[in-house]
């Protein structure tokens, strides 16, 4: 085997580990898991603003700096971690996404729905018109 | 077997009464609902010397609660709810009193044809004689009705409503009672169009008309003007069409006629023997 061989091996070499690497880390991006619970906010009537205190559960394989968003607002951020198991406390007032981020990547993301305890209620109109019609 | 068809008709599953969404015939629990008509209408006045109520502006305001309802000038609780059936108990402002009322401060005066007869006017009609105008009898007071509402609804168009309601302010100290039954149609060659007919019957007691309709000898007016009430009668029929513009306006027409009962007209305060309602024009529903 020539030298100029043995350079080829050596750069294929190179070029599979980082092509493994970049899969790799590709990989750990789309598999960061983010589990908000309970998912579901619960309001009388539809328009009602909504307080909760949710578990806030990620992981992710190499460690991160990463923030948690509700839709364009920062809540809480996170520098090189790998996991995290904490608990917020969250309001809304209508569907949100929350989403695990950076400047660079987005990780992860979640929507909280609101969902009413009573559901609309309609009746019958007993007609009461003016008197004259 | 009668039992049995009783006890499906109180407790059927296929309800008239229920609804499932805002519509003509359902309000949404605990939300008021206001509109505002404008168009051109009238509502004919059967009395001598007294206006033609104009219908320019006619706001509507109403709200439903699980029991509680209130609608123009109906405040109401229903205390009985089925599928079929809503008993309620009302109270409302009773409407005898507009035709009493000026509605046109540029009518102050009186036509002559339909003015007070003072001794002493040259008079050749005998009919002329025995009229009188509202300004020749004392003011009436608004009465405030309290009684009964009854809704039956026969099927998904087609309803019947009666109302049995006393005075509760000692004005005229009586009853009045109304049966009305509605069909709706939707039209299949207009789409977004309702159109509905009604016909009905309002029911005045002997004490109403005499306290409204009746005439006392007094000052100016001779004995043969006087007149006491009777029951009355007073049937109607109603037409309605409603084509829905946009999602906020809508087009409607209103035509309502009222036979006025003889036992009402013979009152030599009134000059017609119907009422006539008219309106034709926009909504919008906020």
């Amino acid at each position: 085997m020539t030298s100029s061989n043995w350079k080829n091996v050596v750069y294929s070499f190179i070029f599979m580990l980082t092509l493994i690497g970049f899969s790799q880390s590709l990989s750990a991006a789309s598999t960061t898991e983010l589990i908000i619970k309970p998912s579901v906010c619960m309001v009388n009537k539809l328009g009602d603003s909504c307080q909760m205190r949710v578990k806030v559960k990620w992981h992710n394989a190499q460690p991160i700096d990463a923030c948690l968003f509700q839709n364009n607002l920062s809540l809480t951020c996170w520098k090189g971690v790998r996991e995290i198991n904490t608990e917020l406390n969250i309001s809304l007032a209508q569907d949100m996404v929350f989403t695990l981020k950076n400047e660079q990547q987005l990780f992860a993301s979640q929507q909280i729905k609101i969902n009413t305890a009573l559901p609309k209620k309609y009746r019958r109109r007993l007609r009461a018109n003016w008197s004259f019609f | 077997m009668k039992y049995y068809l009783l006890l499906l008709l109180l407790f059927s599953q296929f309800s008239m009464a229920n609804c499932e969404q805002v519509s003509d015939q359902c309000a949404e629990v605990g939300e008021w609902d206001f509109s505002l008509s404008v168009g051109v209408g009238v509502s004919t006045n059967p009395l001598n010397g007294g206006d033609d109520i104009p219908l320019i502006l006619v706001p509507e305001i109403s709200y439903y609660g699980e029991n509680i309802f209130f609608e123009n000038n109906t405040l109401g609780y229903s205390f009985f709810d089925n599928d079929h059936l809503i008993v309620s108990a009302i109270t409302k402002l009773n409407h005898e009193n507009a035709y009493f009322s000026r509605w046109h401060p540029q009518n102050i005066f009186i036509e002559s044809s339909s003015s007070s007869l003072a001794p002493g006017n040259d008079l050749s009609d005998e009919d002329q004689r025995t009229e009188v105008s509202i300004d020749d009898v004392e003011s009436k007071d608004w009465a405030i009705d309290a009684g009964l509402q009854i809704n039956w609804f026969i099927s998904q168009n087609t309803d019947i409503q009666i109302q049995i309601l006393h005075d509760i302010n000692n004005v005229y100290n009586g009853f009045n009672g109304q049966i009305h039954l509605s069909r709706m149609v939707n039209l299949e060659q207009l789409p977004d169009t309702t159109m509905s007919y009604s016909l009905g019957a309002n029911i005045n007691s002997k004490n109403l008309v005499d306290y409204f309709y009746g005439v006392e000898v007094e000052n100016k007016l001779s004995t043969e003007q006087a007149y006491q009430g009777k029951l009355s009668v007073n049937p109607y029929f109603r037409f309605d069409i409603a084509h829905q513009l946009s999602e906020n306006w809508r087009a409607k027409f209103t035509l309502k006629r009222l036979l006025l009962d003889s036992n009402t007209v013979d009152s030599p305060l009134v000059k017609d023997n119907h009422i006539d309602t008219i309106f034709a024009g926009v909504t919008y529903d906020f």
